[in-house]
């Protein structure tokens, strides 16, 4: 059962996020995107995250997305031309992708031979209790986690500073 | 469950997103294509983590969220800004940078 629930997810999301990169228009990409990203958040259910499932569907879903969909209609689609929405360099740029994906699947196959972090075992269950998180969020990750709300104030200070209106010239003109 | 499944759906969906940022010419695309990668980074710490049965995946995959969310507000601030001086969102007319 774990493991259908697991595969369908898994193609799911593999085909929502070719969706996403193959979509002409943005707005069905937000929406494609947002599929993924539930279905991931099904993932981490299996993985027992639940923690992480729910700040992935408030913040991810519920946030980010929005706020690109927010975005998109901020912008007049219909002056974007739509006659070609790949770069001249695609069929590098896919070889590219796949090397890596190459290279990244080999290190994950192999990684025993160089750096010896696997061990052949099943996983533990019942590890990402909220409790256990939260104490380790304010124990030993404290500093992290107060560096993280500057780099929150930072982003939202530089988002309003960018998207601001720019002022008019005010030298006369002589 | 192995943890070999779930690294291979991260490995393919980083894949995916890394090829969406090289390939696709709409800056937001491109940023939707980034949010991909960091959903798969997300993936691979979280099935560490129980691999190996800690809490810390779960505490860097909230950064990593933090990290998302304060990237995507700049980064769609940084496209408005560019959508009034050019009128595009096309990623090759925003050149001024290249010799």
């Amino acid at each position: 059962m774990e493991t259908l629930i697991f595969w369908s997810l898994s193609g799911l999301i593999v085909l929502f996020a070719l969706l996403v990169i193959s979509a002409k228009n943005p707005v069905h990409s937000a929406i494609f995107l947002v599929g993924t990203l539930l279905f991931m958040a099904g993932l981490y259910i299996l993985l027992d995250a639940e923690f992480i499932v729910g700040v992935q569907v408030i913040v991810y879903v519920g946030g980010i997305t929005v706020l690109y969909l927010f975005v998109i209609s901020l912008i007049v689609l219909k002056r974007i031309p739509l006659e070609s929405t790949l770069n001249r360099q695609w069929p590098a740029a896919v070889i590219a992708g796949l090397a890596v994906m190459v290279e990244v699947a080999f290190f994950l196959l192999k990684g025993d031979l160089f750096f010896q972090v696997f061990e052949k075992k099943k996983m533990i269950y019942g590890t990402g209790e909220t409790a256990a998180i939260g104490r380790a969020l304010y124990g030993p990750y404290v500093f992290p986690f107060e560096i993280a709300t500057v780099l929150l104030l930072l982003a939202i200070i530089g988002a309003v500073l960018m998207s601001r209106k720019p002022e008019r010239d005010q030298t006369p003109e002589s | 469950m192995e943890i070999y499944n779930f690294l291979a759906v991260s490995t393919i969906v980083f894949t995916i997103g890394l090829i969406g940022v090289l390939v696709r010419r709409n800056i937001m695309i491109i940023l939707m294509s980034l949010e991909l990668m960091l959903n798969a980074v997300n993936l691979n710490l979280v099935a560490f983590s129980r691999l190996w049965g800690g809490v810390v995946g779960h505490v860097f995959v909230i950064f990593v969220i933090t990290v998302a969310a304060a990237e995507a507000a700049v980064g769609l601030a940084i496209v408005i800004a560019v959508y009034r001086h050019r009128e595009s969102i096309n990623i090759d007319d925003m050149n001024l940078l290249k010799w």
